[in-house]
């Protein structure tokens, strides 16, 4: 699964593409399910029931995706529609980044509470987020050049 | 939005995350056991095929033990390479006396580098985030 400077670049590309004002939200969106999945660092460092660390995944899914951000948007005073739709397309982003490129990372389960099984295109092993990471800074530099480009025309 | 709609919505999707947490863990059945899983109870796990991730401990000729969730595993596999910052990743066969037999091996080497990345990350995620919020009370308005 990538990291999350290139989660936040995935962010940041499809908010820009999408012209989004609030840029902020769609990041936040998608650095919103390794808030809590990223418990399991600390069983580098200490044992962690195996059974917390399994539920951690659970907040990976479409269906988390969809319930998670309606519980932050309270937190803004903005319009809550605008709100909950950028930070669940960050959501989705995050999800479908990392259950369509990880290899064996039990990530993926993009059909759960209907379907117990992963999804993933295998692209790459965990320890290839650089090339992931270098791609998404490249498109997001085009994308700004681009954009700036047209602005002065 | 009505306020008291608001506020029923709100706690129906508390309850709908506790609900669907309990599902998924009670689910646990429907899916791979973990390698701490099997450590825990290597009889019930035994001869299966199992996905291991963690650092390796030390290697002989014919197998080497990895931490798995600060347990020792030993694994046999001959002529294993120590990762270069990182973690193996071992595909195997798990054995009645809690050892397993290799049938794939990844190295992800200077995997722990992404953890580094991830943690400067921090960073430019809050620049962005306070870029166009603010604290007020206990919400977050434009800035």
């Amino acid at each position: 699964m990538p990291d999350w400077l290139s989660h936040i670049l995935i962010g940041l590309i499809v908010a820009e593409l999408l012209n989004i004002d609030k840029k902020s939200l769609v990041v936040l969106g998608s650095l919103l399910p390794d808030f809590i999945t990223k418990i399991y660092l600390f069983s580098f460092f200490f044992p962690m029931n195996d059974s917390l660390l399994f539920v951690t995944r659970l907040y990976h899914t479409p269906i988390m995706g969809l319930i998670i951000p309606a519980l932050i948007v309270p937190l803004f005073k903005y319009d809550w529609k605008k709100t909950y739709v950028f930070i669940v397309l960050g959501f989705m982003l995050h999800v479908l980044a990392d259950g369509l490129t990880g290899k064996r990372d039990n990530v993926g389960l993009l059909l759960y509470p209907f379907s117990h099984s992963y999804f993933s295109l295998n692209m790459f092993w965990s320890d290839q987020y650089w090339i992931i990471l270098i791609s998404c800074a490249v498109i997001y530099v085009s994308i700004k050049l681009v954009k700036s480009r047209l602005r002065k025309k | 939005m009505n306020k008291a709609i608001a506020i029923i919505t709100y706690i129906i999707l508390i309850f709908l995350l506790v609900l669907l947490s309990f599902d998924f863990y009670l689910s646990e059945k429907y899916y791979t056991p973990s390698g701490g899983m099997f450590m825990g109870d290597p009889e019930k796990y035994a001869d299966m095929k199992l996905t291991f991730v963690g650092p390796v401990i030390n290697i002989s000729d014919s197998s080497f033990y990895m931490s798995v969730n600060h347990k020792p595993l030993k694994v046999y596999y001959p002529k294993l390479e120590q990762p270069k910052l990182g973690q193996v990743l071992v595909v195997g066969q798990s054995h009645i006396n809690g050892t397993t037999t290799a049938s794939e091996i990844h190295y992800f080497n200077y995997n722990y580098l992404k953890y580094y990345i991830s943690f400067i990350a921090i960073f430019p995620f809050l620049y962005i985030f306070f870029r166009d919020w603010k604290i007020k009370r206990w919400r977050f308005v434009n800035a």
